[in-house]
């Protein structure tokens, strides 16, 4: 049967529009790891993310900034502060990754 | 005083004028559309990277084919890899659901590094340029590239569980506008290396990108295969003009179909609206496996 060529088209933005708008109304919608910190809250080594600056990290973790600094740049060369985020310490601290990191602070 | 009948109007056109009508109407509709996306995209990228803290999404986290790159680590760990979120996987769903039931609309449509494709071939026709040639034989082997791309990906993105191709990709490398927020990082030029051998090999060749290193193409023209929809050639209304040929920007050959185009078709319609010969292009429903099923007695195409 011949159809329409706006058939396609239409059918697909509307399944893919709908298909956000229905994950948006049941929650499934999540675009980013990054949760809201309450202070005070202990956090575990697997909850650090990329996104988390090291001081947050250091509150959650319940040590001091300085050591976990230490731990992530132990040369002390690279322009690491409690405001790096763990992301950007990708960047700076050659072969630094947080899921290795996380099996670091494990052991 | 009379209003103008539509009706009456549209009957006083030429059939050339109605074609070429059709012809502005659906390109326009594309390129609105397209660039809405686009649109959305940037303005995504920009609320990512200029509101750090509040989770806004990255471009990572509003591609479909996250969902393919996390895919065999989700199925066999339950997990994510890093920098996939629940969105890639709505998304990935979406996109493989439309495409099973009215093909693979979402490159020529929706897609925004194919919009920015067609832009460049759009430049090209500005500038004059002539349009690099590609022999059959070497189109048909450069389309394989596309599968291999996408099993180096998976590969990786499987064994390192993070999102592997990222640092290459230059629908990440444009959109992501890393290059215009925090230029100093080194690790962007290894995208935008890849970026600009993506723009110069465009401007040469329609939708290189799309044509022969897509991963997300790749995959789409295999479900495109079993797509309820098709479109079709009827061999004894088609008078082998090749117009609609020149019209495809992927550079399938719809006047060769036999009857149904290829799965690499991403639906732009450009054959369709331009064949001058009602009923030898058509879209088809429902076709099952490239063979259509009759409800009735022949299709309009058929008739005609
Ligand atoms: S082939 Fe790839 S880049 Fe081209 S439109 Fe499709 S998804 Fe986008
Ligand atoms: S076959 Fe037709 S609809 Fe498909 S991409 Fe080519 S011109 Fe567009």
């Amino acid at each position: 049967m011949k159809t329409s060529v706006w058939v396609a088209p239409v059918a697909s933005v509307v399944v893919l529009f709908g298909s956000v708008g229905i994950a948006e109304l049941t929650g499934v919608w999540e675009v980013s790891g990054r949760t809201a910190l309450v202070a005070g809250e202990q956090l575990g080594v697997d909850d650090l993310k990329g996104w988390m600056t090291l001081q947050q990290a250091a509150d959650g973790l319940g040590m001091p900034v300085a050591e976990l600094i230490e731990l992530v740049d132990p040369s002390g060369n690279a322009g690491i502060t409690p405001d790096t985020a763990f992301r950007d310490v990708e960047d700076h601290v050659e072969g630094f990754t947080i899921s290795a990191f996380r099996e670091r602070l494990r052991r | 005083m009379r209003t103008p009948n539509p009706t009456a109007r549209k009957s006083s056109l030429t059939r050339f004028q109605q074609r070429t009508r059709r012809i502005r109407h659906v390109k326009g509709a594309r390129h609105l559309t397209q660039l809405a996306v686009a649109v959305l995209i940037v303005v995504a990228a920009v609320r990512h990277q200029v509101e750090q803290d509040s989770g806004a999404a990255s471009v990572d986290a509003l591609c479909p084919f996250g969902a393919m790159e996390t895919l065999l680590t989700w199925l066999t760990s339950g997990a994510l890899i890093t920098k996939i979120h629940p969105s890639n996987l709505v998304l990935g769903l979406a996109v493989l659901v439309a495409t099973l039931l009215v093909g693979n609309a979402f490159c020529g449509w929706i897609c925004p590094f194919g919009a920015v494709q067609d832009a460049l071939t759009w430049v090209r026709g500005k500038l004059h340029l002539p349009a690099l040639p590609v022999p059959r034989g070497l189109d048909r082997v450069l389309r394989w590239g596309r599968f291999v791309v996408l099993a180096v990906i998976l590969y990786f993105s499987y064994t390192t569980a993070t999102l592997w191709f990222a640092d290459y990709d230059p629908y990440v490398a444009l959109f992501g506008l890393h290059w215009l927020f925090e230029p100093d990082n080194s690790t962007i030029w290894i995208g935008l290396s890849i970026l600009a051998a993506v723009v110069a090999a465009s401007l040469l060749v329609e939708r290189a990108w799309c044509r022969y290193l897509c991963p997300l193409g790749g995959v789409l023209s295999v479900l495109g295969r079993f797509s309820l929809f098709r479109i079709r050639r009827a061999p004894t209304t088609c008078t082998d003009c090749s117009l609609c040929d020149k019209a495809c920007p992927v550079g399938i050959e719809p006047s060769k179909a036999a009857p149904m185009v290829s799965p690499d078709c991403i639906g732009c319609m450009d054959c369709v609206t331009t064949c001058p010969v009602r009923g030898a292009l058509a879209v088809d429903a429902p076709v099952l496996l490239g063979t259509p099923i009759r409800l009735g007695s022949g299709s309009e195409a058929e008739k005609r």
